[in-house]
């Protein structure tokens, strides 16, 4: 798994590439957490090189959802792939987390 | 834990052979993943302990087996979440073993002949032609 990182105005936007699982979702937890400790609230996860992810992935997103909502943030996700959104289906993770279809959207969602 | 990424290959490459699509060979890989790591966190304890994993293609349909020397388990009486849970009231675990069921056909727990548990996992593969029989055992 690889994660890139980038500014889009005031959000933080994480590219992940890779699959998420046990061994690799604490990488990930820890980079969402370090975004947070930075001040970085506003948070997109771009999930278009994700094609697997287990509980252990969403673990790692909801905690940092929570982490984020208390601060006045939020963690949306953009580009989320079938497999990984059946996971989210099955957890019923879509009606609490907002998707959108890109990273354009998910960035903008945060200006209204 | 570490042995995680030696046994997603294995569970990937007998899929494959087995001539599992993208959508089985992800329920595989989920349900053994979630079982895998279950085996680990809850019946060792984080501990080092045996897990023994045979991927078996049947006509139509893929059997897997994890065997392991925990305490014994039966995941049925694990209750299943509920999706509708607001967040404020959601909690970062107890969602491996729901997946397990909701991915695959079906789900069984046995004793071990020699004391722990063996868990069965089978996914049926309606539209796929199955060649011949085969094992592919990998123990970790």
């Amino acid at each position: 798994m690889n994660i890139e990182i980038h500014q889009r105005d005031a959000t933080t936007v994480i590219a992940i590439i890779g699959s998420v699982d046990g061994l690799t979702a604490p990488a990930l937890l820890a980079e969402f957490h370090a975004c947070v400790t930075a001040g970085s609230v506003r948070l997109v996860a771009d999930l278009r090189g994700v094609d697997y992810t287990s509980s252990a992935g969403l673990r790692a997103l909801l905690a940092t959802m929570k982490e984020t909502r208390v601060q006045g943030g939020d963690l949306r996700l953009s580009n989320v792939t079938p497999h990984v959104l059946k996971v989210l289906e099955l957890s019923g993770f879509t009606s609490i987390m907002k998707l959108y279809d890109d990273i354009d959207a998910a960035v903008a969602s945060y200006a209204v | 834990m570490h042995d995680l990424t030696a046994l997603m290959v294995g569970v990937e490459q007998a899929c494959q052979r087995a001539g599992a699509d993208g959508d089985a060979l992800f329920s595989v890989r989920l349900a053994v993943e979630e079982v895998f790591t279950n085996i680990l966190q809850y019946g060792y304890h984080g501990e080092p302990g045996p897990v023994t994993v045979h991927i078996e293609a049947q006509p139509e349909r893929l059997r897997i087996t994890l065997a392991d020397a925990a305490p014994l388990f039966d995941p049925g009486t694990v209750a299943a979440p509920d999706p509708d849970t607001p967040l404020e009231q959601r909690t970062v675990g107890g969602w491996g073993w729901h997946f397990v069921r909701e991915v695959m056909d079906r789900v069984e727990w046995a004793p071990g002949a020699a004391g722990g548990n063996l868990f069965t996992l089978i996914k049926c593969l309606p539209h796929t032609a199955l060649p011949t029989t085969r094992n592919t055992p990998s123990e970790h």
